[in-house]
């Protein structure tokens, strides 16, 4: 049976019907053609889908798209601004924190929930915030190192 | 895997998610997800309904009354974690939620959940069991509270009845000098199952003779377990490190993991377990001198 949902993604709204077996991950995917969350393990331990739904990051390969109902979601999509890279995206470049870049849409999205909350997070705390996250090429270090740099250049932003 | 088709129902409450329960045998309730949903796609449980119990009220809440911390089954495990006043009151469970999956994770997973699953080395286990919590849920014939150490009835099965589902757990307050904690080890810091888990209470750790122990311990068995043994024999007494040694050997004799776990090896297990109490018990400050 055939749901009806509304969802607002990246500051739009749509309204999409969807399959109850359908995932979060493959309606922003096949449906609203937002490709930045990518489909890795599909069981929740790789981290490549996550999104921010409703201000927490989540694995969208385990939400169903029905269970999104009413939900804002923001993916790396909606993170530039007027043509500018958003500080966490710029770090990840000047950092090297991108090679093969499959993990970095969802390694962004879980440093994004953590920076919103908590602005000035220490090396550990980074570190908790993006385990869910797996990368297998940069060996972490200057994911690590772009997520301190992007939060000092927003404190200063900020300020 | 594609999931195979079934129908998304969202009760309103609790009596309307019990019917429907009721009325379709091959159903699975919907909390977090973040372990139906897996076991769904690798076609191990294929519901025709999924019944989402997220739209029920009064599930989500945590409340505080008449001496107990309520938990919703609906409660996420990052909102236990980031509860000072859970923190304060029942540190092992706390600690327990820092160790649960990871962010993502937990933002979804939930407390009923983790206790539907049954899993013998599920990170809820051995924190309610200290706590003696109580788990309370609802079905055709209204509510009633299962003891937690009645709840788990082997790996994946509990002793809900048809129709019965988890909608909250209750647990006593314990007075201010008590202790309490939890200590796990797994094959990787971060996302990983517990290879075995363990958790202590003491009650009156100043008084030896008034002392209560509580002691519980997961992966070790079918459920996770109290270790009602090793309870009395700490209980009221001074701990030194013959008795230490006794927990360890105690654990020796009487555990009996599976040799087939991925996590670890029996012996490995039973060894870790006999540390991380002595850990524990060196933290409170109830250990007297040094090992022998």
């Amino acid at each position: 049976m055939k749901h009806t949902i509304t969802l607002n993604v990246n500051g739009q709204k749509y309204t999409v019907d969807v399959e109850p077996q359908e995932k979060l991950l493959d309606v922003l995917r096949d449906k609203l053609d937002i490709t930045s969350p990518k489909k890795g393990c599909e069981m929740g331990e790789c981290g490549a889908c996550t999104v921010i739904m409703n201000g927490k990051a989540v694995n969208s390969c385990l939400v169903l798209a029905v269970e999104s109902q009413d939900a804002v979601i923001t993916t790396v999509e909606a993170l530039h601004a007027d043509g500018k890279l958003h500080p966490l995206q710029q770090a990840f470049i000047d950092a090297g924190a991108v090679q093969c870049g499959f993990c970095t849409p969802g390694m962004i999205m879980s440093a994004k929930a953590l920076l919103d909350t908590n602005p000035t997070p220490t090396e550990m705390e980074i570190k908790e915030a993006i385990a869910g996250n797996f990368c297998r090429c940069t060996g972490y270090k200057p994911i690590v190192d772009a997520i301190q740099s992007a939060a000092a250049v927003m404190k200063k932003e900020g300020a | 895997m594609i999931m195979s088709s079934f129908d998304y129902l969202k009760p309103s409450s609790l009596e309307e998610a019990s019917k429907l329960l009721l009325e379709n045998k091959n159903s699975r309730i919907l909390a977090g997800g973040t372990d139906l949903l897996i076991r769904m796609r690798g076609g191990e449980v294929k519901p025709e309904k999924v019944i989402d119990i997220k739209n029920i009220a009064g599930l989500h809440e945590i409340t505080w009354e008449d001496g107990r911390l309520v938990l919703g089954a609906a409660v996420t495990w990052t909102r236990i974690k980031e509860d000072a006043k859970i923190a304060e009151h029942f540190p092992a469970l706390t600690q327990a939620s820092a160790e649960f999956g990871c962010y993502d994770v937990r933002n979804r997973a939930t407390i009923g959940g983790n206790i539907a699953n049954a899993a013998p080395g599920s990170e809820c286990g051995s924190p309610l069991l200290i706590y003696n919590a109580d788990v309370i849920v609802y079905g055709p014939s209204g509510e009633r509270s299962i003891p937690i150490d009645q709840v788990w009835l082997a790996p994946g099965r509990t002793n809900l009845a048809e129709g019965e589902f988890i909608t909250k757990v209750s647990i006593p307050l314990y007075p201010a000098s008590t202790k309490s904690a939890y200590r796990r080890i797994s094959r990787v810091e971060g996302q990983d199952l517990a290879t075995c888990a363990i958790a202590v209470m003491i009650s009156n750790p100043e008084e030896i003779a008034a002392r209560e122990v509580r002691i519980a311990l997961s992966a070790v068995s079918k459920t996770p377990m109290r270790a009602a043994e090793l309870e009395s024999f700490l209980s009221g007494k001074a701990i030194d490190g013959e008795t230490i040694n006794f927990c360890k050997s105690w654990m020796h004799r009487n555990l009996y993991p599976r040799a087939s776990s991925l996590r670890g090896t029996p012996e490995y297990k039973k060894i870790v377990l006999g540390n991380l109490l002595e850990d524990i018990l060196r933290e409170f400050g109830v250990l007297a001198g040094e090992l022998i």
